[in-house]
């Protein structure tokens, strides 16, 4: 397996002017049906993607399926239930007299009270029938949880990946508004006590006692001020070998220091990471990320064939762009054959509180095209 | 294993790669908490808050540690281990006479819990994936005690037909390869099943009626080079907790119904809100299983030699990996005298006070003469008769508040004074001396032992947090010992480290946070009073075991949203062992459940480190103090 075969060596991503040129372009270059699938969340920059795509005008449906998730009474997102309200209003506004509003519940919790959230929004898109009148499919994350982004996502690239050869070929775009500033100012709080494994991925697999002698490989890709996750996944996953992928070249030069010097007790005196196991990839761009997980998951795949074989666990621990990285990477491993054991391991949180940013957060939309037209042979 | 500069932040079993460094770094102090019968076939139940030595007691009777330890049995550093072990009939002079299959709960089970299945179905795969992991777990200890590789030798193992079960999948007899494959299916089936993304209907293997593997465990029907392999077989269950409800109350069922010969281990995390109403009626009766609670058992002064030994352990690895510089031992490292002539000024200028205080006080009051001529007399060092002056300050104060129920008051004799003077007194004499002088009270190995409130691995971070410096100061060719007040500002740092960040780390964390800081300021003001009347402190809160009925019935909690909002608040704070609660405790002719601070946060509020001292209240006023904060009340205002 060579970088000729990876799925997306070749990509499309755009960001700022591109943004809008690509989408101007390619909403006139004929009628086009679109499917907004966005999360219905207190995040400002929810309607971003959306509300720029439809400024840009073009021919066809502009659906929206708005994805309602409750994270509890005590969920600290409580408290910016008017911020959400404000988002319901402008989404209504954006689409009203151009589309439908699907509202889709996803059910967070079983009735024992485990984490359901990832399992449930991978099974309320049950198969692409509902996707059949659209072209495309754009999936905004910008407001979306981790653990409902990646499953949602997976599943519908595995919908879309099963539709049969030959017929019209589906579009699905992710689109995020970015901004470092923004995000280092969402804090996550009250995390769930372990980590669990994703729903999407290779979760069971990943611990089967029957492999338990292959070596597990952990590659955390990492932001700040994750300790306390970072310390849970490691108990979870108990790695036999660690490689973080830190950020560079990114907005701030000096990030991969800043991120080694907080987690540096834990690192390397706790874990004892080798230093030469340190992995780079850039800030602001996910192929570019999953570019690098593949090449280090398929060299220790090669390298550790002939003894068994290796189980690796991924954790996306920085910004939702690097965390599309992740998601690529493990969907496409999972599903080559021969299949390579990739899970994702995450621990889940009781909900966010945003503080004041250290500066003014300026946003930038990021479009990803992950399958469609553009890669049809 | 790779060089170790500092072993104390090798706090989890899981994080010590060789099994001769985990012998190397174990304390067998926790092995004197287990039963004498523990490996008789009855079920154990140890149960103890997250960090309190579970995972690394299981670990301690894998076939490979045991091994490992009968090969060392001469090695200075596990003949007591060794010694206890034997006396557990857990090994003997040239072998291991247990063979045991650690199976971690939260791997696969909860998730299978989250496929939508019926509950029979789910029943059944829950027990078909453990006996696939329990007979493949054995198959590897077999080979694992014998000195043979897995799975290279499996093929010298043999699975006989056992007497009246047939193992869906299974066909007798089948060697050690067999076996592997079977149990691989049935893990593929089960982990597709969890795994995909599509509809999981009629997928996955089919499932168990029971725990066929203990059955075949205990009819000897694995074979080895042809002859069966008879052996003892112990079977543990890590973090019990992490199972859905249904699958612990199965699994549960399923051990005791079927009365093993192999004996079962369940361990899990302490949950006083929870865990005695799971074993509550129609579960397990007290003859048919035993139950240790590691920090009840602690609590008889065993934990502090047992932590001792850890440290000492952890110091002896750094001096091994670090070099000639590094300390060799831990306890010469932390000073405990405040007797030391730096202190010398600092005590005299104390001492003038306290004793012109008391002096004074008793100066216009002649019944206290003889008490204060008795001070006058004592002798030892400055610190011992400052603290002598300040225990005498409280006692007067005792007797002012007695007076006035005495009319006649008669001078007060030295026999008098000598009765009243007790440990306890003394204790909170010198905690309030700390408090008006700035002298350390939180030094010394004996209040690190303390602090770490009977958790194995909280110790083990407050005393890696003391070893580091002691390290450095190592490494900068300076003397490596801490002095008192340094020892006790790292060690109050400790709180912001750990506890400030809750809300992040815990769920309803900042409730937890705004109900400890009440609690906190409770005790304090309860215990920083002039007669110190709940000496050495007060470190706990209690309500009545029946309020506490009220926090464990769903349908009281469903009436009134602001118990079930401090039920959940509370359980918190007991997972993450920031309090430390005792059931069933009875006093005044009452039953309560005490609920002790975490011995973390005392620094924090200037309490003592003793248990012993709680203060019950109504439930509705702990509500109150959860949701608003903690207030005075006028009562205790006057106190």
């Amino acid at each position: 397996m060579t970088a000729d075969s990876l799925r997306w060596r070749d990509y499309f991503l755009r960001d700022s002017e591109g943004f809008d040129e690509f989408w101007r372009s390619f909403l006139a270059e004929r009628k086009r049906d679109l499917l907004f699938v966005l999360g219905h969340g207190f995040d400002v920059r929810m309607c971003d993607g959306i509300g720029r795509v439809l400024s840009l005008d073009g021919e066809g449906a502009r659906d929206v399926a708005l994805i309602a998730f409750n994270e509890g009474a005590e969920s600290p997102s409580q408290s910016y239930r008017e911020q959400r309200r404000v988002n319901g209003e402008r989404i209504e506004r954006l689409v009203h007299g151009r589309g439908k509003i699907q509202h889709r519940d996803i059910k967070m919790f079983s009735d024992d009270n485990r984490r359901i959230g990832a399992r449930s929004i991978a099974q309320e898109f049950a198969s692409s029938a509902e996707f059949r009148s659209y072209t495309d499919v754009i999936v905004d994350i910008s407001a979306l949880p981790r653990s409902l982004y990646m499953p949602l996502l997976a599943k519908l690239l595995a919908l879309l990946d099963a539709e049969p050869e030959g017929g019209e070929k589906r579009n699905l775009h992710v689109v995020v508004s970015h901004s470092p500033a923004a995000d280092g100012a969402i804090v996550e709080e009250g995390l769930e006590e372990s980590a669990s494994y994703l729903h999407g991925f290779a979760a069971a697999k990943l611990e089967s006692e029957s492999t338990s002698s292959q070596p597990k490989i952990w590659i955390p890709v990492l932001g700040k001020r994750q300790q306390a996750q970072l310390e849970r996944i490691n108990q979870f996953v108990a790695p036999d070998e660690i490689c973080p992928l830190l950020p560079s070249p990114a907005q701030d030069p000096r990030e991969g220091d800043s991120i080694m010097i907080e987690y540096r007790d834990l690192l390397f005196d706790q874990l004892r990471v080798e230093p030469r196991n340190i992995i780079y990839a850039a800030e602001s761009n996910p192929f570019e990320v999953y570019r690098q997980l593949m090449r280090s998951i398929l060299h220790y795949d090669r390298a550790l064939k002939p003894l068994g074989g290796c189980k690796i666990a991924l954790s996306a621990m920085s910004s939702k762009l690097a965390s599309i990285g992740v998601l690529l990477a493990a969907y496409e491993l999972g599903r080559r054959d021969p299949k390579v054991t990739v899970g994702v391991a995450h621990v889940e949180s009781q909900g966010y509180r945003v503080e004041e940013p250290d500066a003014e957060p300026s946003t930038t939309l990021f479009t990803m095209w992950l399958t469609g037209e553009c890669y049809a042979a | 294993m790779k060089d170790v500069r500092n072993p104390f932040r090798l706090q989890t079993a899981e994080s010590i790669d060789s099994d001769t460094d985990f012998l190397r770094l174990f304390g067998h102090g926790v092995l004197d908490l287990l039963p004498e019968d523990a490996l008789s076939g009855r079920p154990l139940f140890i149960r103890s808050a997250p960090g309190g030595g579970k995972t690394s007691l299981l670990k301690l009777f894998t076939p490979s540690v045991l091994q490992h330890l009968v090969a060392m049995k001469g090695n200075d550093a596990v003949k007591d281990l060794f010694a206890k072990l034997k006396g557990l009939g857990a090994v003997s002079d040239h072998d291991v006479n247990v063979l045991s299959v650690m199976l971690p709960c939260a791997r696969t089970f909860p998730a299978l819990a989250d496929v939508e299945l019926k509950a029979a179905r789910a029943k059944r795969l829950l027990l078909a994936l453990i006996d696939s992991r329990v007979i493949l777990g054995a198959l590897r200890a077999i080979l694992i005690a014998r000195g043979l590789r897995f799975p290279d030798d499996l093929s010298r193992l043999t699975l006989v037909a056992p007497p009246d079960d047939h193992i869906p999948g299974l066909s007798y007899p089948c060697d050690g390869v067999a076996v592997q494959r079977w149990a691989e299916n049935v893990e593929q089936g089960v982990a597709e099943l969890i795994d995909t993304l599509m509809s999981p209907d009629g997928a996955g293997p089919p499932g168990h009626d029971a725990l066929l593997s203990l059955r075949l465990l205990d009819a000897n029907c694995i074979q080895l080079d042809g002859k069966p392999f008879e052996t003892r077989w112990l079977i543990t269950f890590d973090d019990m907790q992490k199972l859905a409800p249904a699958q612990r109350a199965a699994l549960l069922e399923v051990v005791v119904d079927q009365r093993a010969r192999s004996t079962v281990w369940l361990a899990e995390r302490f949950e006083a809100l929870s865990t005695d109403e799971l074993l509550a009626p129609g579960a397990l009766s007290g003859r048919d299983h035993l139950v240790i609670n590691l920090e009840r058992e602690w609590k008889k002064g065993r934990f502090e030699p047992a932590v001792k030994l850890i440290a000492e352990r952890r110091a002896r690895m750094a001096a091994e990996s670090a070099g000639a510089n590094a300390p060799d031992a831990f306890a010469p490292t932390i000073e405990t005298d405040l007797d030391a002539p730096a202190w010398q000024e600092k005590t005299l200028d104390a001492l003038d006070v306290v004793r012109k205080r008391v002096e004074a006080l008793a100066a216009s009051k002649p019944q206290y003469a003889d008490w204060v001529r008795a001070r006058a007399e004592v002798e030892g060092t400055l610190r011992h008769q400052l603290i002598k002056w300040r225990t005498l300050e409280i006692l007067v104060a005792r007797q002012q508040g007695k007076k006035q129920m005495n009319l006649v008051l008669e001078p007060l004799s030295k026999e008098e004074l000598d009765d009243k003077d007790e440990s306890d007194v003394r204790a909170a004499a010198e905690l309030f001396l700390s408090k008006e002088f700035g002298f350390p009270y939180y030094f010394g190995v004996s209040k690190l032992a303390s602090l770490g409130s009977f958790n194995v691995e909280q110790f083990i971070r407050l005393a890696g947090d003391l070893f580091e410096e002691s390290l450095a100061a190592a490494v900068m060719r300076r003397r490596p010992q801490l002095a008192p007040e340094r020892q006790e500002r790292i060690l109050q740092a400790a709180y912001d480290t750990r506890v400030k960040d809750l809300p992040r780390r815990a769920k309803n964390g900042r409730d937890v946070l705004r109900f400890l800081d009440a609690v906190g300021q409770f005790c304090r003001d309860a215990t920083h009073q002039p007669n110190a009347p709940y000496s050495p402190g007060v470190t706990g809160i209690a309500i009545l075991m029946q309020e506490r009925e009220t926090l464990l019935d769903p349908t009281q909690l469903a009436k009134n949203p602001a118990a079930a909002a401090f039920a959940a608040m509370l359980g918190t704070a007991i997972a993450h062992n920031l309090l430390h609660a005792e059931v069933d405790y009875k006093v005044k002719g009452n039953r309560y459940m005490v609920l002790y601070l975490n011995r973390l946060l005392c620094p924090k509020y200037a309490l003592p480190l003793q248990f012993g001292g709680f203060r019950e209240k109504p439930l509705r006023e702990f509500i109150t103090w959860a949701e608003k904060g903690y207030r005075p009340s006028k009562s205790e205002m006057l106190l």
